[in-house]
């Protein structure tokens, strides 16, 4: 018989993964309101928010990942390539605007044609080794379950 | 969803002169999981109902097989 470290039966367990999930979203969520607040009201330095900021992004990819490697849900082979440029043109185009509107609007800086050119080279590459990374993570995560089946 | 209320385990285990916490024990989960998977709150796992069906000497099917005239 399946003993957790806290002597829960299945049915604990279940609610303490669910209260746990739960728990993980509104902590995330208020790290990420934390993090907005101190850089566009408060207009604190970077290196006052910069861990939070870290922690977060980690948090996410580390998470994604996870979630991608160990469910094996997503096979990236079954993916057609167009659904998979739409997305990372999609991808790219929000995280160009966000970052434009980030410095214009928010920030309230000045932003020229060569600005938004280099925003777009670090978008493009930053979202580019995100989807291949977790691409490779879906692969491996779908072939690690399809041998588990065998 | 809720799950149908569980009456035929329920029935199965009045008629082993078992009490919830009795049942409970033998397949190591608490009363109140019992409770809730009678009342058709929890809907257990595949290995709990196996234990289940065996500590009540009953099949699956007996157990959690739901009639559509019944169900």
């Amino acid at each position: 018989m399946h003993k957790t470290p806290l002597n829960f039966d299945e049915r604990e367990m279940n609610d303490f993964r669910n209260i746990c999930t739960i728990m993980y979203i509104i902590t995330l969520f208020a790290l990420m309101s934390i993090q907005l607040y101190r850089q566009f009201v408060l207009y604190q330095p970077q290196q006052e928010w910069n861990d939070i900021a870290m922690l977060i992004t980690i948090n996410v990819i580390v998470l994604l990942g996870a979630v991608l490697y160990l469910t094996g849900a997503v096979n990236p082979q079954k993916i057609r390539w167009s659904n998979l440029i739409v997305g990372y043109v999609g991808f790219v185009l929000l995280g160009l605007a966000f970052t434009v509107f980030k410095y214009t609007v928010l920030l309230g800086q000045q932003v020229g044609l060569a600005q938004v050119w280099n925003y777009l080279l670090t978008v493009v590459v930053i979202s580019g080794i995100l989807v291949v990374s977790l691409g490779v993570l879906a692969y491996l995560g779908s072939r690690r379950i399809d041998k588990q089946i065998e | 969803m809720k799950q149908p209320v569980r009456m035929n385990m329920k029935l199965a285990r009045v008629e082993k002169n078992l009490t919830q916490q009795e049942l409970a024990d033998l397949v190591g989960v608490t009363r109140q999981t019992i409770g809730l998977i009678e009342k058709g709150d929890y809907n257990p796992t595949l290995s709990l109902c196996i234990r289940i069906s065996k500590a009540l000497n009953r099949t699956l099917d007996q157990l959690y097989w739901e009639d559509e005239k019944n169900a």
